[in-house]
């Protein structure tokens, strides 16, 4: 018997019409039930409000530092300054906040 | 509307509605799925199947299109059917051969043929019946079997037709004129 014989097709016909579909009966409504709250809506303007507020800090940091000559010491002199820290800490803690419904979906927590 | 569509849907507006569509459409696929795994335990099914949809929702971001919805679906219902296996080994076993009933839903009025068919299908092991459950019942292609199994795609195929030529031998025993 070749797998392509007629007793294979009736086989195979015999063994798709076993499949019975099953009606939902309340299934689907149970499960949109079990669903996890609804995430709140972010208001656009206050994610702009933080990124502006951060952006601001950040700004104000940054023109804080005293000036340097461009030497790469100086480079090394400008990272060690807490105020530079700050200013880098200010951004992205702005990022985090404006964005942090979005890493909480990819992140799964 | 395609599940590609109400999946953004739901990813990008949380829409309730648009998943609600979603698991309508797919419901009866995966608690027969799981029907079949557990040995036809509606109830353990059904609360599987929940616990899918939710994790599915969970993780519908996760969803990257390349296998479909349906397929997807089984992996998430397997793997919760496989931890509930282990979770439930020391009491009640999901593996009770006693327990066998339901390849082909109990209310369904059976000809003597399915009939047959039915007990036929229950000669076979566990993974011939699993693998011939998604060729025909559900009608998954024999990559989506493998994807979904982990299994080399030779293996599949070697087994449904291994799976078959058992069912042919059995039902030309027990019912020579068919």
């Amino acid at each position: 018997m070749t797998p392509d014989s007629p007793e294979d097709a009736r086989l195979e016909a015999l063994l798709r019409g076993a499949a019975q579909p099953l009606a939902d009966a309340g299934f689907s409504r149970h499960v949109l039930r079990a669903l996890p709250p609804p995430r709140r809506k972010e208001k656009p303007w206050r994610a702009i409000a933080y990124l502006v507020a951060g952006a601001a800090v950040a700004i104000a940091l940054f023109i804080s530092l005293p000036p340097r000559d461009g030497t790469l010491i100086d480079l090394v002199h400008t990272l060690a300054d807490p105020m530079f820290a700050g200013a880098v800490m200010a951004t992205v803690f702005s990022l985090l906040v404006v964005f942090r419904a979005e890493l909480r979906a990819r992140l799964s927590l | 509307m395609t599940d590609a569509e109400l999946i953004a849907r739901a990813v990008v507006d949380d829409d309730r509605a648009a998943f609600g569509t979603l698991v309508q459409r797919h419901q009866s696929a995966v608690r027969r799925f799981l029907r079949h795994l557990t040995r036809g335990d509606a109830a353990l099914a059904d609360d599987l199947a929940q616990e899918t949809f939710v994790q599915a929702w969970r993780g519908l971001t996760r969803f990257r299109g390349e296998a479909s919805v349906v397929t997807w679906l089984f992996g998430i219902a397997h793997n919760h059917w496989r931890n509930a296996r282990r979770g439930r080994r020391d009491h009640s076993s999901l593996d009770d051969p006693g327990h066998h009933e339901a390849t082909i839903p109990t209310s369904a009025p059976l000809s003597d043929l399915q009939h047959d068919l039915s007990a036929a299908l229950q000669q076979l092991d566990v993974d011939e019946q699993l693998t011939l459950h998604l060729a025909y019942h559900q009608g998954l292609s024999h990559t989506e079997i493998a994807t979904l199994l982990d299994r080399p795609l030779g293996t599949v195929k070697t087994q449904l037709a291994r799976s078959k030529e058992k069912l042919r031998s059995l039902l030309a025993a027990w019912n020579p004129q068919t």
